[in-house]
């Protein structure tokens, strides 16, 4: 640990892009996230999310998570009517410390009964929030009161187990963190992901909940890229990324620039004997993956689910295949009838951000182009589930740093324009 | 134009000015406006508004030369809507048979409202003994018909107005029905061009599936599925352009031009839906004012009667003829002095020819009666129908194809997004020419309804088109 390291709770908050985000109903509380018992334990960042306020009323933390329709914004040029807690989907991120009594207030201000399922905690059985099983459904209108002690650390989710169907593919869900006491493998960066799968179809401003596979937004914290927070590290830091899927499909997540380890599940920790080294994990529907490495190359690494089609946003998917069809000849007859016309695909799909970035056509109603995001040396081609590690030798702050500068001679660059190249 | 009197149409098609008309007139022209006006006085100006169309009654080569010339000039500068009426009334050998027919009502006229004839009487008759002859002269009339000739000729000056009633009549149906070819003509050229539109997309469409074809990345059946619908519109395409020509044929042949090599040249648009139809009160009641052929039926009327007249005047005597009688007998003495042979009624009293009369006035009274029953369902029908076609013309033009506009539009933008292939959006456009083609129509049927309520309301003022309608597809 240096003195670097311990950045000041303010300038984590801007890191992290909390202070833009804040706002929802449990803000405004005077006590902050659990606060680590040693200064070395580092704070947690949900990317583009906070995490929930809590009150300490005799020795038990009390949180307060208010379920209501919210306004959702994937990135500008999406909003929908979703549900979520306290202002946002996901909820704010529950921070904990193993062996503390919570109380949690449930407050339901949807339009339909619900309750919250503390996925992977071990409690009462009178407290797991599975309706009708465990408890009687929260209606409009009323508080429930959860209370149990948290027995074990690592990362946890809460996501209603009323009308699931609808109230998760609406948005709701967060995660719960419980921090061990004293962490016997320190990190100094600590992320908290969750992941999520949208279905708005284009023109309309509400997930449909009837839809069961074919999802067409994939998010990270409720957002797709490039609106996705950056990872700020600093070269040589531990870094532990955690992962959370409450979406319909497995993502497999890769990390570029670091080996990691998977170090626990929503089980808790994996022992050292039962880790092995590796690139991609796959983030199971209803699990939660941590992993662990070492940020030792400095760049910018991309960290994305390796199904090339969620690290794009909503596309037809049952459009005849343009590749390979040459047509441009016959836009001009066909601009005669439809103004603005022509045609895209024939070598690929690559120029369509090109197209979409230089608004060369009206975009349609409520929808995002398919591909997003803007790097030093062009377009990324991508949205949905991807961000990026930021490994930096110095940093000032965990503000984003802006786009990694290759030292001379590290990059990749051209030696030839001739197709018959011949080294 | 009053001042010149006879020598105008006007006064031949009157009938409600009282002046018999000259027989010698050959050649009877008039502004259209001025002889609509006077023929049906309560008809506003704007009948058939400004443009003075000539209406000329051609009796010899002279006047049919200069009609030519005049038709000539107007086809050469195109024809729209009031110019295809100008037309007709200059060309039309319907309207000339029509007013030929004025011609025998005249003749008709003439001979009943002539005096009778003098009758010379001459008899010569010889002795038998061969000692000279008896020569009778005698100059007689029929009395009775030289008394009734008052009434007679006022009755055929009733008729004669009836016949021109007839022939105002016959130049208000040419008018409206020119309007009316044209408006079809034109519809029909306007739909044979988005039609066309619309087989350009099939085509284009089917093209770009030949595209996706030759890449290997479309299957046979949706390739197949381009060939057929492309091969559809193209054939309903032809089938719309021979419905224009046929409508341009059918124009050319209204308006008596059919003869002629050029085409006829449409000009205009579709007219647009006006702000509101004209109000249904009272209309059954100005229309029977209104209607020439009511007007007409009126006259024949009041013609029966007052024949019905002349013969009940006649039942006394039904005939009597007075005169002068010169006798030179064999002697060649001379005696001179009146003549009168009366028809006495003892065994045919005129009851037969009484009722007859009354039965013809009975019938045009009855047949007048079922002409206003007849008005009246037209006016209603029409004014029913008029309703219908604007329904469904606000239907087309307001919702409906600014509601297809949007889906071009928003189809297009998910193209361009895509989130849709390219047959999508030219799909979309082939359904908002679907839906042009639709209003079209619809706008066609509204006026093709405004123009049967003219007629059936005898308002021209109802036939004049709607300045024209903002075409939507450029
Ligand atoms: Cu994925």
């Amino acid at each position: 640990m240096t003195d670097r390291d311990t950045l000041s709770r303010r300038q984590l908050l801007l890191a992290a892009g909390v202070a833009g985000a804040a706002g929802g109903a449990g803000a405004a509380t005077d006590t902050g996230p659990a606060r680590a018992p040693s200064s070395s334990r580092a704070p947690l960042v949900t990317l583009n999310g906070r995490s929930l306020p809590f009150k300490m009323k005799g020795g038990v933390k009390e949180f307060h998570l208010i379920a209501e329709e919210i306004e959702h914004e994937f990135a500008p040029g999406t909003r929908i009517k979703a549900w979520g807690y306290n202002g946002s989907t996901p909820g704010p991120t529950i921070e904990a410390i193993e062996g503390d009594r919570v109380r949690i207030f449930v407050t339901n201000k949807l339009p339909e009964h619900t309750t919250v399922h503390w996925h992977g905690i071990l409690l009462p059985n009178g407290m797991d929030g599975v309706g009708g099983l465990n408890q009687p459904q929260i209606a409009p209108g009323e508080t429930y009161v959860y209370e149990f002690t948290l027995r074990e650390s690592g990362t946890r989710m809460y996501h209603p187990h009323a009308d699931e169907m609808v109230q998760v593919a609406m948005g709701m869900m967060g995660l719960i963190i419980i921090h061990p006491r004293v962490d016997p493998h320190p990190v100094q960066r600590d992320f908290a992901i969750l992941l999520h799968n949208w279905a708005v179809h284009p023109g309309t401003y509400r997930p449909d909940p009837s839809v069961m596979t074919d999802f067409n937004l994939w998010t990270m914290n409720g957002k797709v890229f490039p609106m996705i927070d950056p990872m700020v590290v600093r070269t040589g830091q531990r870094v532990r990324i955690r992962i959370g899927n409450l979406s319909m499909h497995e993502h497999p997540m890769h990390l570029h620039g670091a080996h990691f380890k998977v170090v626990g599940t929503d089980a808790g920790r994996i022992p050292e004997s039962a880790q092995w080294p590796m690139t991609t994990s796959l983030v199971p529907v209803g699990g939660t993956v941590d992993i662990e490495f070492t940020a030792s190359l400095p760049g910018d690494w991309a960290f994305h689910c390796h199904k090339s089609h969620h690290t794009m946003n909503a596309m037809g998917h049952e459009i005849p295949n343009p590749l390979g069809v040459k047509q441009r000849d016959l836009d001009p007859q066909i601009s005669k009838h439809l103004p603005g016309y022509f045609s895209m695909g024939e070598h690929g799909m690559a120029e369509h951000q090109v197209h979409t970035d230089m608004s060369f056509h009206d975009t349609p109603e409520n929808t995002l182009p398919m591909a997003m995001g803007k790097g030093p040396y062009g377009n990324l081609e991508m949205g949905g589930m991807m961000t990026i590690l930021k490994v930096r030798d110095r940093l000032q702050s965990y503000a984003d740093p802006g786009f990694y500068e290759a030292p001379a001679g590290t990059r990749a660059r051209r030696v030839s324009q001739d197709p018959n190249f011949k080294p | 134009m009053r001042d010149s009197g006879d020598e105008r149409f006007r006064c031949a098609v009157s009938g409600s000015q009282g002046s018999a008309g000259s027989p010698s007139v050959k050649y009877l022209t008039l502004v259209l406006a001025a002889a609509l006006c006077s023929a049906c006085a309560q008809l506003p100006d704007e009948v058939l508004p400004q443009q003075s169309g000539e209406i000329v009654w051609r009796r010899d080569a002279a006047a049919d030369a200069v009609a030519a010339r005049r038709i000539d000039e107007a086809l050469a500068a195109g024809v729209d809507v009031e110019r295809a009426a100008q037309i007709a009334l200059l060309a039309s050998p319907d309207l000339q048979a029509q007013f030929e027919t004025l011609g025998i009502a005249r003749a008709d006229y003439l001979s009943a409202a002539s005096a009778p004839n003098p009758v010379i009487d001459w008899q010569r008759r010889a002795l038998a003994d061969g000692g000279g002859a008896t020569v009778d002269w005698g100059l007689t009339t029929q009395l009775i018909d030289l008394l009734t000739l008052p009434a007679r000729r006022r009755a055929a000056a009733i008729e004669l107005d009836g016949a021109r009633l007839e022939a105002a009549l016959a130049v208000q149906h040419l008018a409206i029905e020119a309007r009316e070819r044209h408006l079809r003509a034109l519809t029909a050229a306007r739909i044979a061009e988005l039609r066309r539109q619309h087989a350009d997309l099939g085509r284009l469409a089917f093209e770009v599936a030949g595209r996706y074809r030759d890449a290997g990345n479309l299957k046979m059946l949706d390739f197949e599925q381009e060939r057929t619908s492309f091969l559809h519109a193209q054939q309903t395409a032809d089938d719309a352009a021979l419905e224009a020509l046929n409508a341009r044929f059918e124009l050319a042949r209204l308006m008596g031009v059919l003869e002629r090599e050029a085409p006829v040249k449409l000009l205009g648009a579709v007219p647009a839906l006006p702000q509101g139809d004209p109000p249904v009160a009272a209309s059954e009641a100005e229309a029977l004012r209104a209607r020439l052929d009511v007007q007409a039926a009126r006259r024949r009327v009041e013609a029966s009667v007052a024949r019905l007249g002349t013969a009940r005047a006649t039942r006394i005597v039904p005939q009597l003829e007075g005169g002068a009688v010169r006798e030179t007998d064999a002697s060649g003495e001379r005696s001179r002095g009146p003549a009168l042979a009366l028809e006495l009624p003892l065994f045919d009293a005129r009851t037969a020819e009484v009722a007859a009369r009354h039965a013809e006035s009975r019938l045009a009274m009855r047949r007048a009666e079922a002409l206003a029953l007849d008005v009246r369902l037209e006016v209603r029908s029409a004014q029913a129908a008029l309703a219908n076609a604007r329904r469904r013309a606000e239907l087309w033009t307001k919702e409906v194809v600014p509601a297809r506009a949007k889906i071009v539009d928003g189809t297009s933008r998910e193209f361009f997004f895509m989130l849709r292939g390219p047959f999508d959006p030219m799909h979309a456009r082939q359904e908002a020419l679907e839906a042009e083609i639709e209003s079209v129509a619809a706008l066609r049927d509204y006026w093709l309804a405004r123009l049967q309520l003219a007629r059936a309301s005898g308002d021209l003022s109802l036939a004049r088109f709607a300045p024209a309608v903002a075409e939507t597809s450029k």
